[in-house]
C-alpha cells in the first residue's frame, strides 16, 4: 500500500459507509420481523405487538414443520435437483454463450433470435404438459431438470460477458498459437470468466431451490418432492380459509399458528441459501478454476 | 321445527335403506381409476390411505386406484390428460363448472348419467324428486347430466354469511338484537363509545368482516341481490319482475349512504377491505369485538366464543322489510364425480357413489365409520369417539385430524350434507343460527345455471367485468373516495350500462327462460 | 457465392463450436419449439376432443373479445404504468448499490453489505405482501405509528388500502426485495475492471469520486445496457402474484393489471383459447418492446443482443 489518502478520499469513504450501513439498517429490519414472527406467539402478530422481538418466545412453528418427516427427505431432493440442475445449466450455458460470443462465427445471430424468442413466445402448460409426458419423463427426475435447462436470459448474459470482458486480441493470440477455439474456451476464456460463473451459478442454483411449480405438475411420487412443494403443502394446510367455500372444520388455536408457520417457513427455505453465495464463491476460486488451469 | 326435522331424517333414513344397493356391489374383482382433486387445505393427501375409503372397498368389492393432484395444478393436469386422450375412470371431487361438463360431456368425454341414475342410483334420484334445483343445476342444455354435484340439505350448510355479535355489546346498548338498520346503527355507537373490556381505551372495533359479506347482510334489508348465493351481479326487481343488475338500483344507492355513514363514522373497521376478518380473534381475546361477519366464527377462541350470538332474523330495511339473501340452493357445488367414457362400467360407478347420497352412507363418507370414527351419544349428539380422538395430535388440525378417516376436509365431496353433524358449521351457535336464518331468506333461490356455450361467452367476461367494477365503486363509496350523489352516480350507473349490461340482461333471459321453462323466475 | 464461402470459412474455423451448439438447439427445439405449437390455439376455438390441430379456425375473434372488454384499456394502461414504473425506479437502485458496495475497502463489512441486501431475495412474495399489510396497518402498523409520532404525517395513511398509495407501495417493496439481488450481476461486472485503470487515474491525481465517475461507471455501461435491453421486455410483465395479493376493492381500479385479469377470466373459467390469446397479446408486445430497445441501443451504444 503505497497510495497516498488525502482527506477528500477519507471523507468519501466516511460516506460510503454511512449510506451502506443506512441501507443495511433498513434492509435488515423487515428482516429481523420475519425472523421474530417466526417464534412468536401468533395471537401476537396479529394484532401487531411484534416489532422487533419475538413477544411470547416459543418454536411451535418450527416444530410443526419439522414434525414432518418428509422435510429432511425434502431437502435432500431439493440439494440433488438444485446441484445436478445447476450443473447441466452451467454446461449447456456455456456451450450456447460461448459459440454465440464470436464476432465471425455465421449464423450466430439466427441462433440468439431463436433462443430470445423463447423468452416471450412458449405453448402454454398444456403443450409442455403433453410434450413431457410423450418423451417419457413424466414422473423422473429429467422432468424437473431438463425443461428448465437453459435459461435465456442467464445465457444472453454470459454471451456479453464473453464478448464485452474478453479482449479480442487474446483470442486471436490463442488461435495463432494454434488454439484450437474448444480449447481456447477451457484454458483461457472460461479462467478469466470467474465472476460471471460465480453469477450465473448463483442465479440458476436459487432458481431450482425456489421452483415448485415444474415438481408440483410433472412428479407424482411424493418421497420425490423437493422442500419447497412440501413446505407450500404445509402452509396451505394451515392457512386459514374461507369456510364458506372449503367447509373446513377448524379451531382457532391450529388456525392461528398459520400466522407464525409462514414466516417460520421462509427462514428454513432461505437460510441454507444466505451461505451459498460465498459457497458458490470459494468454489470457483480455489477450486476447479485451479484444476483446469493447471491440467 | 326440531321434531318435525327428526321425523323427516328418520323417513328418510327409512327410504334410503330400503332402496340401497346391496354390498358388495360386485362379486368379480374390479379396478377402477379416479383422477382426483386433493383439498385445498390438505394437499398432500392420498385419498387411498383414509380409513374409510378402505373400508368402502371391502364393502363394495371395487378397488379404486386414487390418482391425487394438488388444487393449484388439479385443473391443468385434468386438462392435459384429457387433451392427451387418456381419462382415468371417474374425475373425483373436481368441482367442473356446468360449462366445463357440457363442454366435455357435448365432445364425449363424459357420460351421460340419466340413463343410469334411476335404477342404479336410488338415493340420488329420490334427492332430485324431493329438490327440484338440484336437478335444474345439473342439467346441461341438452338435456343430459354429465356430473354430479355436492348437495346440501341442511340449513346449517346453506346460509354461508352470518353475523355474530357480542352479548356484551348487546347488554351495553340494552338490546335483544338489532331487528332494523336504525338499531345496528345504535349498536355499533354504543359500541364504539362503550368501553366495553373496561381497559380505559377506545380499542373496540365495532365491526369486522369482508365487504363483499357486508353487502351481503346489509343488502337483504334493501332487497338487493335477491336470487340467492349462486349469482352475483343480476337479480329480479321485485316491482316490475324484470332480471336487472343489482348493484346499479336506486336501493344500492340508498345502501351505500347508510354504510357510508357507518364507515365515516369509525362504525365499521377502518382497514375493511384489507383485512377482512384477519384480527377477529386478536381483538375478541381481548374483548373488542363488537361484530364479526363469517360463517362459523372459527377464528374466535374456545375461551370467548360463548360470548357470540349469531343474528337470528334478518335486519329490516326502511320499508320495513328484509331477507337473508346469501342463500344456496340445495346445491353446493357442481362436477364432482363425473364418469368419462373410458370407463368400462358407468353403472356400477353410479352405484358406488349413490350410497353417499342417502343419510348413511353420507355420514360414512364425510365424518367416517359409525362405532369407530363417532357415536351419537345420550343427548343425541354426535361425537368423536374415544378412540378416534386420541389420534389427535397436538399439532394436527382438525382438517388433518379428519382426513386420517373421512371426506369432509375440504368439500367439494359428491355427497348429500344432512342436519345435525358436528363441529364447522354445525357446531352450536353458527347451527343455532343458520336454522333459524332459513326462515327468513329470499323467497326464490336460483341454482347454478348450466349455460350454453354463447351465454357463456357473454357471461364469463362481462359479468366478471361489471362485478369488478361494482366492487370498486362500492369500496370507493363506502370509503368515502367517492362522493356520492346525483352525478357520480349518474356516471356510474352509465359506464355499467357501456359494459354490456344489456347483454349480459339478455343472457340472463333466455337462461331463465330455459331452465323455469318460461314459468315466473 | 460470397456467403457459400464465408460459412465453409466459419465451418472449418468453427467445427467444435458449432458442435457445441447442437445440443443447445436440440434443447429448443424440443422443450421450446414443439411445445410451441400450442400457441396456435390462441386462433382457434379450441376443442378437447379436436385438439389442437384440428379444432377450428376463428380467426381474431379472441382478440377482438379482449379488445372489446370494457376493462382492456384500464388494464393494459395499468400494466404499462407499472412496468415503466419499475424501470425508472427499480432499475438503477442495483447499479448504485453496486458502485457504492465497490467502494467498500473492508471486506469483510463489504461482504455483510452484500449479504443482508440480497436476502430479502428470498423472502416469498405473499410474506412481502403480508408483512406490508401489518407494518403499514393504520391501526397497528409500525410505519403509520413512527410518522405520526414524528408529526410527519397528520393522522395514520391507509397504505395498503387506497388506490393512490398502490403504485408506491408496489415500487418500494420491489426495490427492497431485488435491489441487492439484482446488483450482483453489476457487482462482478465491476470486479472486473481492469487495476491498472485506476493506479494511471491515481498518478493523473484523480480522487475517487471522480475515478468513480470517469473509469468505473464506463465501464459497466456495457452490462447496464443489456440488463436495460432485457427488463425492456418485461414491461407488460407485471408479477400476478404481488398484484393479486395487494389486490382489493378499494384499489382495483389501478391494481387490475393484464395477468390478474387473465387469471380471473381465462383460467378459472379454464377458457383455454381466450387465455392463450391475451398471453399471446402480451408477448407480441413484449418483443416489441425488447426488439425496439435492442435496435435503439444498437445504433447508440454499439451494445446489442443481436
Amino acid at each position: 500500500m503505497n497510495k497516498r489518502v488525502t482527506r477528500g478520499d477519507r471523507i468519501f469513504q466516511w460516506c460510503i459507509n454511512g449510506i451502506a450501513i443506512l441501507i443495511a439498517c433498513v434492509t435488515l429490519y423487515p428482516l429481523l420481523y420475519v425472523l421474530a414472527a417466526s417464534l412468536s406467539e401468533p395471537l401476537k402478530i396479529l394484532s401487531g405487538e411484534v416489532v422487533l422481538w419475538p413477544v411470547g418466545l416459543n418454536v411451535n412453528s418450527y416444530r410443526r414443520v419439522f414434525a414432518s418427516a418428509d422435510i429432511i427427505n425434502g431437502y435432500k431432493n431439493t440439494i440433488i435437483y438444485a446441484t445436478s440442475g445447476t450443473v447441466i445449466n452451467l454446461l449447456l450455458t456455456i456451450c450456447a454463450a460461448y459459440p454465440l460470443s464470436m464476432p465471425d462465427l455465421k449464423g450466430k445471430n439466427f441462433v440468439t433470435f431463436l433462443i430470445t424468442f423463447t423468452m416471450f413466445f412458449s405453448g402454454g402448460m398444456i403443450p409442455s404438459y403433453l410434450n413431457i409426458r410423450s418423451l417419457g419423463l413424466l414422473d423422473t427426475v429429467w422432468s424437473v431438470l431438463l425443461p428448465g435447462a437453459i435459461n435465456a436470459t442467464n445465457m444472453l448474459i454470459m454471451r456479453n460477458y464473453f464478448t464485452q470482458s474478453i479482449p479480442a486480441e487474446l483470442r486471436e493470440a490463442a488461435s495463432i498459437d494454434g488454439c484450437s477455439p474448444f480449447r481456447t474456451m477451457l484454458d483461457i476464456i472460461l479462467p478469466l470468466s470467474k465472476s460471471i460463473l460465480i453469477v450465473i451459478t448463483l442465479y440458476y442454483f436459487v432458481g431450482h431451490w425456489n421452483s415448485y411449480f415444474d415438481a408440483m405438475m410433472y412428479l407424482r411420487k411424493r418421497e420425490m418432492m423437493p422442500l419447497q412443494v412440501l413446505l407450500r403443502q404445509i402452509l396451505i394446510m394451515s392457512q386459514m380459509g374461507d369456510m364458506a367455500e372449503t367447509y373446513g372444520v377448524d379451531d382457532a388455536n391450529t388456525l392461528l399458528l398459520y400466522e407464525s408457520l409462514k414466516y417460520a417457513i421462509i427462514v428454513i427455505s432461505a437460510v441454507p441459501l444466505l451461505v451459498i453465495y460465498p459457497m458458490i464463491q470459494k468454489f470457483f476460486e480455489k477450486g476447479i478454476m485451479m484444476g483446469s488451469i493447471k491440467g | 321445527m326440531k321434531k318435525l326435522v327428526a321425523l323427516l331424517l328418520v323417513a328418510m333414513m327409512f327410504v334410503s335403506g330400503t332402496a340401497l344397493a346391496e354390498f358388495p356391489l360386485t362379486t368379480e374383482p374390479v379396478t377402477m381409476t379416479f383422477l382426483s382433486r386433493t383439498p385445498a387445505f390438505f394437499p398432500g393427501q392420498d385419498f387411498a390411505n383414509v380409513d374409510n375409503m378402505k373400508a368402502y372397498e371391502e364393502m363394495t368389492g371395487i378397488h379404486v386406484e386414487f390418482d391425487n393432484y394438488d388444487p393449484s395444478v388439479f385443473a391443468n393436469t385434468l386438462a392435459a390428460t384429457i387433451a392427451g386422450g387418456e381419462l382415468p375412470d371417474v374425475i373425483f371431487r373436481g368441482n367442473l363448472s356446468n360449462v366445463q361438463l357440457y363442454e366435455w360431456g357435448d365432445q364425449g368425454f363424459l357420460v351421460d348419467l340419466t340413463p343410469y341414475l334411476e335404477e342404479y342410483a336410488p338415493n340420488f334420484t329420490a334427492l332430485m324428486e324431493q329438490y327440484p334445483d338440484i336437478r335444474m343445476s345439473i342439467t346441461a342444455p341438452d338435456g343430459a347430466i354429465y356430473g354430479l354435484p355436492q348437495a346440501v340439505i341442511a340449513p346449517e350448510m346453506r346460509v354461508p354469511s352470518k353475523m355474530f355479535i357480542n352479548k356484551n355489546a348487546l347488554e351495553q346498548a340494552g338490546m335483544e338484537q338489532p331487528t332494523t338498520l336504525d338499531d345496528l346503527y345504535n349498536l355499533l355507537v354504543a359500541i364504539r363509545d362503550g368501553d366495553m373490556n373496561g381497559n380505559g381505551e377506545a380499542d373496540e372495533v365495532p365491526l369486522v368482516g369482508t365487504a363483499d359479506t357486508l353487502y351481503k347482510i346489509i343488502g337483504g334489508a334493501y332487497n338487493l341481490r335477491n336470487r340467492g348465493n349462486h349469482h352475483n351481479v343480476v337479480d329480479v326487481d321485485p316491482e316490475t319482475n324484470e332480471l336487472r343488475i343489482w348493484g346499479i338500483a336506486d336501493e344500492a344507492r340508498e345502501m351505500l349512504v347508510y354504510l357510508n355513514k357507518l364507515y365515516s363514522e369509525k362504525l365499521l373497521d377502518q382497514e375493511l377491505f384489507t383485512n377482512g376478518t384477519n384480527n377477529a380473534g386478536a381483538l375478541a381475546t381481548s374483548d373488542a369485538l363488537g361484530i364479526v361477519l363469517h360463517t362459523t366464527a372459527s377464528m374466535i377462541s374456545n375461551e370467548k366464543i360463548n360470548d357470540y350470538v349469531g343474528l337470528k332474523k334478518p335486519l329490516l330495511g326502511p320499508d320495513g322489510t328484509g331477507y337473508f339473501n346469501d342463500v344456496r340452493s340445495n346445491l353446493h357445488s357442481t362436477g364432482n364425480f363425473c364418469v368419462t367414457t373410458a370407463c368400462e362400467n358407468p353403472a356400477l360407478a353410479v352405484q358406488w357413489v349413490d350410497y353417499f347420497y342417502g343419510l348413511e352412507g353420507s355420514r360414512f363418507m364425510l365424518v367416517g365409520q359409525e362405532g369407530i370414527d363417532w357415536e351419537i351419544k345420550e343427548d343425541g349428539k354426535g361425537y368423536w369417539t374415544d378412540a378416534c380422538a386420541a389420534r389427535r395430535t397436538d399439532d394436527m388440525s382438525q382438517d388433518a385430524f379428519i382426513s386420517l378417516f373421512a371426506m369432509w376436509p375440504g368439500g367439494r365431496v359428491p355427497a348429500a350434507f344432512y342436519s345435525d353433524m358436528w363441529g364447522g358449521e354445525y357446531s352450536d351457535e353458527p347451527a343455532a343460527t343458520a336454522k333459524s336464518m332459513i326462515n327468513y331468506t329470499i323467497p326464490t333461490v336460483w341454482p347454478i345455471f348450466a349455460w350454453t356455450e354463447e351465454e357463456n361467452e357473454v357471461v364469463s367476461t362481462v359479468e366478471s367485468d361489471i362485478k369488478s367494477f361494482i366492487n370498486n365503486f362500492f369500496a370507493q363509496a363506502v370509503a368515502g373516495e367517492v362522493e356520492l350523489n346525483d352525478d357520480t352516480w349518474n356516471d356510474f350507473v352509465a359506464n355499467v350500462n357501456s359494459m354490456g349490461a344489456d347483454e349480459l340482461l339478455g343472457a340472463y333471459q333466455t337462461a331463465v327462460e330455459r331452465i323455469y321453462e318460461g314459468g315466473a323466475f | 457465392m460470397n456467403w457459400k464461402r464465408a460459412w465453409k470459412k466459419s465451418l472449418t474455423k468453427y467445427w467444435q463450436l458449432y458442435l457445441l451448439l447442437i445440443p443447445v438447439i436440440a434443447y429448443y427445439f424440443i422443450f421450446k419449439y414443439v411445445p410451441m405449437a400450442g400457441a396456435q390455439i390462441a386462433f382457434r376455438n379450441f376443442k378437447f376432443n379436436k385438439g389442437i390441430w384440428g379444432s377450428p379456425w376463428i380467426g381474431l375473434k379472441n382478440f377482438d373479445r379482449f379488445f372489446s372488454s370494457s376493462q382492456s384499456f384500464t388494464m393494459i394502461w395499468n400494466t404499462l404504468v407499472i412496468g415503466f414504473l419499475s424501470i425508472i425506479f427499480c432499475f438503477p437502485f442495483p447499479i448504485i448499490l453496486a458502485l457504492l458496495i465497490n467502494e467498500i475497502k473492508n471486506n469483510r463489512f463489504k461482504n455483510t453489505i452484500k449479504t443482508i441486501t440480497y436476502a430479502p431475495h428470498f423472502v416469498s412474495t405473499i410474506v412481502v405482501v403480508g408483512m406490508m399489510m401489518s407494518m403499514c396497518s393504520p391501526s397497528t402498523g409500525i410505519i403509520n405509528s413512527v410518522m405520526v409520532r414524528l408529526g410527519i404525517w397528520e393522522e395514520p395513511l391507509y397504505l395498503m388500502g387506497r388506490a393512490k398509495y398502490f403504485r408506491t407501495m408496489y415500487i418500494i417493496s420491489a426495490i427492497w426485495k431485488d435491489c441487492g439481488w439484482n446488483a450482483i450481476i453489476f457487482i462482478s461486472a465491476l470486479a472486473a475492471i481492469d487495476v491498472s485503470l485506476y493506479e494511471a487515474a491515481e498518478v493523473d491525481g484523480a480522487n475517487r469520486w471522480q475515478q468513480l465517475i470517469k473509469i468505473t461507471l464506463p465501464s459497466i455501461i456495457p452490462t447496464i445496457v443489456i440488463m436495460l435491453i432485457l427488463e425492456s421486455g418485461k414491461v407488460l410483465n407485471v408479477g400476478f402474484e404481488k398484484a393479486y395479493a395487494m389486490q382489493n376493492d378499494l384499489n382495483l381500479s389501478v391494481s387490475e393489471v393484464i395477468s390478474t385479469y387473465t387469471y380471473k377470466i381465462g383460467l378459472e373459467k379454464m377458457d383455454y383459447d381466450y387465455a392463450t390469446a391475451i398471453g399471446l397479446f402480451n408477448s407480441v408486445v413484449s418483443f416489441a418492446m425488447l426488439m425496439l430497445v435492442n435496435g435503439i441501443s444498437k445504433r447508440v451504444s454499439e451494445t446489442s443482443l443481436f
